[in-house]
């Protein structure tokens, strides 16, 4: 199988001052097409800043990140908003909903920018919220939030989908319930997902599990029978 | 707090520039009236202006000692008062009052020299304007001639008197110093036998005028026709105080609405940057702040801020706007002094902006911290927001993502939506009201230079022109006679002064109805302008009496028909009206020609020639001061509302800056995101500028209604007025939106996710 995402000797360093942080130290990685990727890490270790600039968030340092063949390091602003709004689905720890549309209009919300003729029932539905369009986030529970907030990631069918802690916020059961969504929705429609999480337990039901430290890969390692999420024990 | 400072910096800035614009406008703006009327009143007072003049022919020792000795008066004096013909160049004319005894009432300021001498037999005291005009200095002789007598002075000071605040030479509307003038001379140092026709009053100060006229009128009994003239109804007094007043219609309202729009924005703007404190707030409070120390620090905020804008404000509008004005005002008035004043609204309206702020930055910060610290450190949780009947109909639908964003965030946020609104219509209240009365004065220019006068020359003829005389100058400038008197008119208890035509129709001098089209008048009837009708508070129908300065003869006529005009309010009557009307008291006698030629050449019987020209460029002058005004009102407008829409601009970026990151992140362009921003600026636009529409109308009606009863000004806004308006309205929306595409560029993707705050 080719690679999808490649990182070649890729740092990010931020500088303020006299103060030189190394977030990111020479990392190189790949990732495939379809794979459920756990990436692992204490606080600071860079698992935060490695997730932003595969989204296009934050530019490296040096170093070249290749997503589809094209190195998204050469990109400037407006490129980055397309590659953004094509090829990106963002899972936020605290979900980052807009409060003044309903969860129907905020999966919606994504007609705007991209060519993708989207549903928003059938998408709200596929994540187990039929019958919640109207409501509006604040009369939403934390789960189903992050349920909208995956809807609306999925609704423009993306190539990945890149999670920051999406259960950070959440509680153990919801948090399960998020998390094997998001395994159904990676086997199902070849998404590649990368999950960002200091929970080890995840470990078991990634197909690649990737640790990282001080900004460098400590551990890479396929998993040849991943789990489901649901058979694991929390 | 200088922390928070560089935080909130353009807030602070924004608080702070609220309270500097709001005391700022008020008191420039008002300053320059109130300096205006401050001055005045002290120069009448320090040179004990008279309260009233007498006036009469040869006015006998018994005449004045009868009035003298009447209960309210305090003191008085005779003058005899002359037009007199000074020796230089084209004849000056100067007003030469010859005074009895010491002058302590209406005594003159003075310039140069020594003071007033009733025993200096050889001296003239002359006005200092005309002196300049004429490089005159105390020393030199002056020569001044009237029928057929000559008086030969010494100058012995240079000065202005109270009573000539404003004079003009005959025809024209604004002064020539180096043609007009007056002089004061004693009358031991007159070479003539002197006949006083004035009698100069300095009344108690509780004078009720109506029972003095009266007790004027039978103490006088039929020794002789006089005419009484309070301070009110002296020319250069009267003049001023309707300059003042028509300045006023400005200052009155307009320095109000910035005030308010300044106050609402200002309390809008800190009670946001408090809320935005809340976490900080609980912050302080769990790690054991009292809530004192916590409600002092924010309030120091309100206060300091509030406080160095409203001073600064207090200090330099009086001292800047008003000296705008005095270059202008003082080639037309002579005052001895021109300068601002400050008057205690300025204070109150500086303290109400204090305390407002101070007040709103209480009750936000005591409203958090009476909150247990522990929900306080926690974000306020979201308004719910229901779905309202919009969103129920099908429309609903057909709204894109941008139009329901921002009618869900409108609706959520509703003070920022009225404030946003509210500053707007203030702004374009303000452009559409200045520019509209900009464009009433051109049109009531255009009206009377343009319509009704339809002359080019007018000569005003001598009393004693013979008849022959008068046919040759008929025929030479092939004009039109006509006779313009000024007339007292009285209806029902109300007494006003006017301008009495008396003609033929006329295609030098039409006659307009108030829609501006030339109308007939019938030649037998008696017409009167709309305004003098509204005034007296008559109508058609009615009995109006009226009677000619110095002819006693009051005539009683129903008034038939009525015209207007903007400026000279009064009757127009046909000669042979005139004469059926007045009986054997009255006789038509032409006294002024019109003509379409430009005359420039003096005929026998002529007394004076003006042209349309000179005329129309003394009401340029003349409205210059309210030039300034529009052009005043209209920056301090555009300022208001750049600030104000930058102001709720930036507190709406601030509260929305996450979801802007989220939408970043998602792929929305900076385009898009600025749209989203604009779309609501240009909603909020079109609401508050279709609200000041009608606004504008109101805000004019008031100010027109303050004109005075001199003139009639209809209300007028040109469409050019609208579409400028409405650019600059416009304009200044997506200029402020344009400010905020930098701040949307950067906004940071990866810090706005981070956590809830």
């Amino acid at each position: 199988m080719t690679a999808m995402i490649e990182f070649e000797n890729v740092s990010r360093i931020y500088k303020s001052g006299e103060h030189v942080l190394k977030a990111l130290d020479n990392l190189s990685l790949t990732i495939d097409k379809g794979e459920f990727v756990v990436i692992l890490g204490p606080s600071g270790a860079g698992k935060s800043t490695l997730l932003n600039l595969l989204g296009g968030l934050d530019k490296a340092t040096s170093g070249k990140i290749i997503v589809d063949g094209e190195n998204i390091e050469g990109y400037d602003d407006d490129e980055l908003t397309k590659y953004r709004a094509k090829s990106v689905g963002f899972i936020f720890q605290f979900y980052n909903l807009i409060p003044n549309l309903t969860a129907k209009e905020n999966v919606e919300l994504m007609k705007d920018i991209t060519d993708v003729d989207i549903d928003g029932d059938r998408i709200l539905e596929s994540v187990g919220l039929s019958g919640h369009g109207n409501q509006f986030p604040a009369q939403l529970s934390g789960g189903e939030q992050q349920r909208v907030s995956i809807a609306r990631a999925l609704a423009k069918e993306p190539a990945m989908l890149l999670c920051d802690e999406p259960t950070g916020a959440l509680d153990s059961n919801t948090g399960v319930l998020i998390l094997s969504l998001l395994q159904r929705m990676c086997h199902e429609k070849e998404t590649t997902v990368v999950i960002v999480t200091h929970n080890t337990n995840l470990a078991d039901a990634a197909d690649k599990l990737i640790r990282i430290k001080n900004g460098k890969i400590e551990e890479v390692s396929i998993n040849e029978n991943p789990l489901d999420v649901n058979e694991i024990e929390w | 707090m200088l922390r928070d400072f560089k935080d909130h910096k353009a807030q602070f800035i924004s608080i702070f520039l609220m309270a500097l614009i709001g005391v700022f406008a008020f008191t420039g703006i008002s300053g320059e009236v109130v300096g205006l009327v401050d001055v005045s009143s002290h120069y009448y007072e320090d040179t004990n202006l008279a309260d009233g003049w007498v006036y009469g022919e040869d006015i006998d020792n018994d005449i004045f000692k009868d009035i003298k000795d009447m209960d309210q008066i305090k003191d008085a004096h005779r003058e005899m008062v002359v037009d007199t013909i000074a020796n230089y160049s084209s004849d000056p004319d100067i007003s030469l009052h010859i005074v009895e005894g010491h002058q302590n009432i209406s005594k003159f300021h003075l310039f140069e020299g020594e003071d007033f001498d009733e025993n200096d037999k050889e001296g003239i005291w002359i006005d200092k304007r005309f002196a300049d005009g004429r490089n005159l200095d105390v020393g030199d002789k002056v020569t001044l001639k009237f029928d057929g007598k000559k008086v030969s002075k010494t100058i012995r000071g240079t000065m202005y008197s109270p009573e000539y605040v404003f004079y003009i030479q005959e025809g024209s509307l604004l002064p020539d110093f180096s043609q007009v003038g007056f002089a004061y001379i004693p009358s031991k140092g007159a070479n003539f036998d002197i006949e006083y026709n004035t009698i100069v009053l300095d009344a108690y100060e509780d004078l009720d005028e109506k029972e003095f006229k009266a007790d004027l009128e039978e103490t006088l009994g039929q020794k002789a026709y006089v005419q009484y003239v309070d301070r009110d109804n002296n020319v250069g007094v009267k003049t001023l105080q309707d300059e003042i007043d028509q300045h006023t219609m400005f200052s009155g309202i307009f320095p109000i609405i910035f005030v308010l729009v300044s106050l609402l924005t200002l309390v809008t703007t800190m009670s946001r940057v408090i809320s935005a404190q809340r976490i900080q707030i609980g912050t302080l409070k769990a790690m054991g702040y009292s809530n004192k120390s916590i409600v002092l620090h924010y309030l120091s905020y309100g206060f300091v801020l509030s406080l160095a804008g409203s001073i600064l404000g207090l200090i330099i509008g009086p001292l800047t706007i008003p000296y705008l004005f005095y270059p202008t005002m003082s080639s037309t008035y002579s005052l001895p002094s021109w300068g601002p004043a400050w008057d205690v609204s300025f204070f109150v309206v500086a303290a109400l902006i204090v305390i407002s702020s101070v007040l709103v930055s209480y009750i936000s910060v005591k409203g958090i911290s009476d909150e247990y610290p522990a929900e306080t450190i926690k974000p306020k949780a979201p308004k719910m927001v229901s779905s309202g009947f919009i969103e129920k109909t099908k429309i609903w639908e057909r709204f894109s993502f941008n139009e329901r964003w921002n009618y869900r965030d409108a609706k959520r946020n509703k003070t920022r939506a009225i404030m946003s609104v509210f500053g707007v219509f203030a702004c374009a209240l303000l452009v559409m009201s200045a520019f509209g009365m900009s464009d009433s004065m051109n049109d009531v220019e255009d009206w009377q230079y343009n319509q009704i006068y339809n002359f080019n020359s007018k000569l005003f003829l001598e009393e004693n022109i013979t008849d022959a005389q008068l046919d040759h100058v008929l025929a030479e400038t092939d004009g039109e006679g006509m006779m313009e008197e000024a007339i007292e008119l009285k209806y029902k208890g109300n007494k006003k002064t006017g301008t009495l035509t008396v003609m033929n129709k006329s295609e030098y001098y039409r006659v307009t109805d108030a829609d501006r089209n030339n109308i007939s008048l019938d030649p037998d009837g008696i017409a009167i302008s709309d305004k003098m009708a509204e005034v007296l508070g008559l109508e058609v129908g009615d009995k109006v009496r009226w009677h000619v300065a110095g002819n006693p003869k009051w005539i009683d006529s129903e008034i038939s028909e009525t015209y207007s005009i903007p400026f000279g309010q009064g009757m127009i009557m046909s000669p042979k009206a005139f004469d059926k009307e007045g009986g054997d008291d009255y006789n038509y006698s032409t006294n002024v020609v019109l003509t379409k030629k430009n005359v420039n050449k003096n005929y026998t019987g002529v007394s004076s020639i003006t042209t349309r020209d000179d005329i129309q460029k003394g009401w340029n002058t003349m409205t210059e001061a309210l030039d300034l005004m529009v052009g005043v009102l209209t920056s301090f407008a555009v300022v208001l509302a750049v600030v104000v829409l930058y102001n709720l601009g930036l507190l709406s970026f601030t509260e929305i800056q996450r979801e802007l990151a989220t939408l970043k992140v998602l792929g929305f362009n900076s385009k898009s995101l600025r749209r989203l921003l604009l779309t609501q600026n240009l909603w909020f636009s079109t609401i508050g500028f279709i609200l000041a529409i009608p606004g504008a109308y109101v805000l004019m009606g008031i100010m027109m209604g303050s004109t005075g009863d001199e003139y009639f000004f209809p209300i007028n806004i040109y469409l050019w007025n609208f579409i400028a308006s409405f650019l600059i309205t416009f304009g200044l929306s997506v200029l402020v939106n344009l400010a905020f595409s930098r701040k949307i560029k950067r906004v940071n993707m990866v810090e706005s996710l981070k956590s809830n705050e």
